[in-house]
């Protein structure tokens, strides 16, 4: 064997390596839990290691020998903490769901299974997917793997870090305002938020239903693209999951151009507030788009520095719906009360957690008569802004680019006590969401903050549905960090 | 918003809260405001639907699965049951009796 360790090598590697009989998915799955017990204690990406990961892999071996074939059959993945699996504890995080089990799979759980994968634990994540750091897990926070003083980002930072610990090739999260290109970027990771609508949403526990998608993470583009490619698909139990006719784009029929026309919002980019190595990485990956002989030209999101604002009214607004459903009353914790209303409060008052308890307040005080046209109605119109936006300027180029953060990982601690600053973590990935739109984060080097080198992300966002132009140019981006 | 505006939000939220939180979290929700009230500014075309661009995604009402497929799974997790309901505590007050 050649001293790479099995832990690390490509999804594709394995495949082979499998498929010639020099290794079975048991002897796979238990080298990652290896990995995963000797160096989780510190990075603390899994809330749970599913006891029966290793019966999988071996009952994927019986499928091997059987003759079956498929990408994902017998490769690890790992799932965020906020989908279902039946049997299993689903907990986003929270107090109020940390005993709750799931009574059903969710449709990518069902396809994972289908298509082979060994569903190999569940991953921490800030709870219900409020947050960009992963410190609002109910259970301790998950840690950066470049550098354990420092957050791997979120709300999926425990996907992200388990990729980038080399303890799974390949995990699921879910992107609601930028939850998998973050945290990708921070942990150095390739993360893709899909269109919305491109992959099945039944079985995620819900955050900001007009905004949410579940994605992939994992150490290469082509790899994520695997992954991709197994979750997603037409489902008739998803009212805004996309019908097949559509998605002609996805299976890549249109063809990807071989030089792109790639655009720029310069006056959103080059800003204060963006760390100035992350401008000079992100010039200097734009020369070398440059020197591959694609074309780089400005392009005008007028209405994108609206985003986060908008953003901030939609999700609560949507979070304070989605979570009135935890009440004590059908399952999750329960507190005992004379009456039911008291159920209610003091059931959400010791099973959420700050800042859950901070975007219910604000959602519901948006949502309240007397506010709701200064705030919803019009957050709802300059969504429709944002996107005309991106649709304007994707009549002009084939992909719209940016940093995927505006700094790489930030100290654990540097940003809880004030919400707003860490809210701006995501400037760059929420217009994306507003938009409905796909993006892509791919690894664009290393910046270096006192003597730690920490990943940063290059954005790539392309029109509804051409996911397949985000793995050319993300490749395309790969090339140049490879070849360093 | 005042301490009497956030007592009742924090009701309308069914989220039990003490004063020193509520405080705390005021302030909080205060500078998210002053930020996100920066829309105000946006020029938008008001002429537009509010609820904006949706699709309606109807099926029939009809049950899919056999009666009590899931009944008894969906039981265990409800933390009080009583003879194969869910059980909840009084919505109202007993009237007194005069």
């Amino acid at each position: 064997m050649d001293t790479q360790k099995i832990t690390q090598k490509s999804v594709a590697e394995l495949q082979m390596l499998m498929e010639q009989g020099e290794l079975t998915s048991e002897a796979l799955v238990f080298a990652y839990l290896e990995e995963i017990k000797k160096r989780d204690g510190d990075i603390h990406a899994f809330l749970e290691v599913y006891d029966d990961a290793l019966a999988q892999a071996k009952d994927t071996d019986t499928r091997r020998a059987k003759g079956e074939k498929g990408a994902l059959l017998g490769i690890p993945v790992a799932l965020k903490d906020n989908l279902l699996m039946k049997g299993k504890i689903a907990s986003s995080a929270s107090k109020i769901l940390e005993h709750y089990v799931a009574t059903y799979d969710a449709e990518v759980v069902k396809r994972l299974k289908d298509a082979g994968a060994v569903l190999i634990g569940r991953t921490n994540m800030d709870e219900f997917a409020f947050g960009s750091s992963t410190e609002n897990s109910a259970f301790g926070p998950t840690k950066n793997p470049h550098d354990t003083s420092r957050v791997p980002g979120g709300s999926s930072g425990g996907s992200a870090a388990a990729v980038a610990a080399d303890f799974v090739p390949l995990a699921l999260g879910s992107d609601t305002g930028g939850s998998i290109r973050q945290p990708a970027a921070l942990c150095g990771v390739v993360g893709l938020k899909p269109t919305y609508g491109a992959v099945s949403r039944r079985g995620v526990m819900a955050m900001g239903s007009s905004l949410d998608q579940i994605g992939p993470f994992a150490r290469s583009v082509e790899e994520a693209e695997v992954l991709f490619e197994v979750i997603a698909g037409y489902d008739e139990k998803d009212s805004t999951s996309l019908p097949e006719e559509t998605r002609s784009n996805i299976r890549g029929e249109k063809g990807v151009p071989e030089k792109m026309r790639i655009g720029v919002p310069e006056d959103f980019v080059y800003t204060e507030g963006v760390d100035e190595d992350v401008q000079e990485r992100f010039q200097e990956t734009l020369e070398a788009l440059k020197a591959q002989g694609n074309e780089i030209v400005p392009v005008a999101l007028p209405s994108a520095k609206y985003g986060l604002a908008a953003y901030y009214i939609i999700m609560p607004a949507e979070v304070s719906t989605n979570l009135a459903r935890f009440d004590g009353i059908r399952y999750g914790l329960s507190e005992d009360a004379s009456d039911s209303v008291s159920v209610y409060t003091k059931t959400r008052g010791k099973g959420f957690g700050k800042e859950t308890r901070r975007r219910v307040m604000l959602g519901t005080y948006v949502l309240s008569a007397g506010y709701y046209d200064a705030y919803y109605n019009k957050a709802t119109k300059v969504r429709e802004s944002i996107r005309n936006d991106f649709q304007k300027a994707f009549e002009d180029v084939d992909v719209i680019v940016t940093p995927t953060s505006p700094t790489p990982a930030f100290k654990t601690g540097e940003k809880t006590k004030d919400p707003l600053q860490m809210y701006m973590a995501d400037i760059f990935t929420v217009p994306v969401n507003i938009a409905g739109v796909p993006a892509i984060s791919v690894p664009m080097g290393k910046v270096d903050r006192d003597g730690a080198a920490l990943p940063i992300g290059f954005h790539v966002i392309a029109p509804d549905m051409r996911e397949d132009i985000l793995f050319a140019l993300g490749k395309d981006v790969e090339k140049i960090y490879r070849e360093e | 918003m005042t301490q009497e505006e956030l007592q009742n939000l924090a009701n309308l939220c069914r989220i039990d809260m003490d004063e020193k939180e509520l405080e705390a979290i005021g302030g909080d929700i205060a500078s998210i405001l002053s930020y996100v009230e920066h829309i105000s500014e946006a020029t938008t075309d008001d002429h537009r639907a509010e609820a904006g661009v949706h699709r309606n995604i109807m099926r029939e009402d009809v049950s899919e699965t056999e009666n009590g497929t899931y009944t008894e799974n969906m039981l265990k997790a409800a933390p009080r049951t009583e003879n194969g309901f869910v059980a909840v505590k009084n919505m109202f007050e007993k009237r007194s009796s005069k």
